[in-house]
């Protein structure tokens, strides 16, 4: 007997294809908040004052205010004034943006956490600022930034669900129309537990992996 | 010297201002209605629906269905158009989703009311519903009509957040504390179960549906259930398809193929095979016009 036929698991299609864009979001959300959340730890950094401030204060307004209300904002908002965005671009934008927002003061206690030492020691052997930050200061802080980052990741992956409100079917909201459907909620709602759960360990894994990466200089 | 490093000018806010104006005008302007234009030309329209049984939902294989979207597509498929897309929101996002041009038409069975009027159009109503109330088995706080509620000691009622349902609690002089908001009819159902409520009050068939979905022996109907009575006998449910205040031939076209449908009996042929009956049909004396003032 083919097993997609037997309850619970003729439910499955559906969630997966739910679960595939959770998936979906998740990644592309996780690439661009990563890069985000350097090019804002840097700019709190930057020697210029009004740089400083702009990124002061687009961590304390995206971490201040719900994610939610930016998603809802953004994508049935922001059509009033001439910018319409697809869901999955809001998504990608409205989530990276938020988590950006925390990413970048992981970056900027890593870098705050190399000692001032380093720094001089770079000097010394006459290194460049861009040099400094490349050989010498971002290959430690790295190590030290990876925990913090796979929580975020981990913590995005069930964020993706917040979607739900601009019309993407990620895997909540795709269990939630199940349940209209079928009325069995039980079943659903535990495999949709199930599938979070097969979703979000594999990362921890997968960080743990960039994290022995990011210390092999160490061994060397 | 850049332009970042220049405090904005009062032309460049002007400027702005303008391009931001331009933005919301334009499209407005030329032809009446670009919807209708569009929806001829490409045979799709996109409908907006909070996937809730039987109004409009989405089947396990993904096919748009539900009493409003039959009722559209039949209705605009003299005007060429074949297909039908669904967007699935959350309900309080309907509104707000249709004047950022998510979609075309609300199909959600959303009621026609005073105060959605002001935000959006409605066509004319294709249903008009009672509503009801389910409970657990044997009505343990032996309510049957939301006065009774509103009078009770600590009777908990659930319903739908956005709904018109809440509006009706409120003018039955439910306190505030006493009504759960729910997404939809099935959490609200969920929460039932889990004696976050006593009571769940929506319209009848959505809960006849829901019933029939869900097939717990632990939930019952209240029977007899006693209607909000208005001036002029029970306050009904209107049920109709929003649209956005700027597409008026879309408007035109949906309520003159409603107008035959009801005429001719079609309508009633559409809805009933989603449980309506000859009793929840308007009458032509119910315009979206006369509801949006009552």
């Amino acid at each position: 007997m083919d097993i997609l036929h037997v309850p619970p698991f003729d439910l499955l299609p559906q969630l997966l294809k739910g679960a595939g864009v959770t998936l979906k979001v998740t990644l592309i959300t996780a690439g661009v908040a990563f890069l985000l959340s350097f090019v804002v730890a840097f700019a709190r950094m930057a020697p210029l004052r009004w740089v400083r401030i702009l990124a002061a204060v687009y961590v304390e307004v995206l971490r201040g205010t719900s994610a939610i209300v930016q998603l809802f904002y953004l994508f049935f908002i922001l059509p009033a004034f001439g910018v319409s965005l697809n869901a999955m671009t809001t998504a990608v934008i409205g989530l990276g943006m938020n988590l950006s927002a925390y990413g970048s003061e992981v970056v900027r206690s890593g870098i705050g956490a190399i000692g001032e030492g380093q720094h001089e020691a770079a000097k010394a052997l006459g290194l460049s600022r861009v040099q400094t930050y490349r050989f010498v200061i971002l290959p430690q802080a790295l190590v030290i930034m990876m925990p913090s980052f796979g929580n975020l990741l981990i913590e995005l992956v069930k964020a993706t669900s917040l979607v739900s409100l601009i019309t993407l079917t990620e895997l909540t909201f795709s269990g939630r129309q199940m349940v209209v459907t079928t009325g069995r909620a039980f079943q659903v709602w535990g495999l949709v537990l199930v599938i979070y759960f097969a979703m979000a360990y594999p990362l921890t894994w997968l960080v743990r992996l960039a994290e022995t990466r990011a210390a092999r200089f160490r061994e060397g | 010297m850049s332009v970042f490093q220049k405090p904005l000018s009062r032309r460049h806010v002007v400027g702005a201002g303008v391009a931001a104006t331009g933005a919301i005008l334009l499209p407005s302007m030329g032809r009446a209605d670009p919807t209708m234009d569009r929806l001829m030309s490409t045979g799709t329209v996109i409908v907006g629906i909070a996937n809730e049984k039987p109004y409009g939902y989405v089947e396990t294989n993904g096919k748009l269905v539900g009493a409003i979207p039959d009722v559209i597509l039949a209705a605009l498929e003299p005007h060429g158009v074949k297909d039908m897309k669904a967007e699935i929101v959350e309900f309080n996002a309907l509104i707000p989703g249709i004047n950022a041009n998510r979609f075309d038409i609300i199909g959600a069975g959303m009621y026609i009311r005073p105060k959605r009027c002001e935000a959006i159009a409605f066509t004319n109503p294709v249903t008009r519903a009672g509503y009801g109330f389910a409970v657990l088995k044997g009505n343990p706080k032996g309510v049957h009509s939301i006065a009774e509620v509103a009078k009770h000691a600590d009777a908990v009622v659930g319903t739908q957040n956005g709904s018109a349902q809440v509006e009706e609690l409120a003018k039955a002089g439910v306190p505030k504390e006493r009504v759960v908001l729910f997404t939809n009819a099935t959490e609200a159902l969920a929460g039932l179960k889990a004696n976050r409520c006593d009571v769940i009050y929506f319209p009848g068939l959505e809960l006849n549906e829901l019933l029939k979905t869900a097939n717990d022996p632990d939930v019952e109907r209240v029977d007899p259930f006693e209607q909000v009575m208005g001036p002029n006998g029970p306050e009904y449910g209107y049920g109709a398809m929003g649209l956005r205040k700027t597409d008026t031939d879309l408007k035109a076209a949906l309520d003159g193929e409603i107008a035959r449908m009801l005429k001719s009996g079609k309508l009633l042929e559409i809805i009933s095979k989603y449980g309506y009956g000859r009793e929840e049909l308007p009458t032509e004396a119910d315009t979206a016009e006369k509801l949006c003032k009552a």
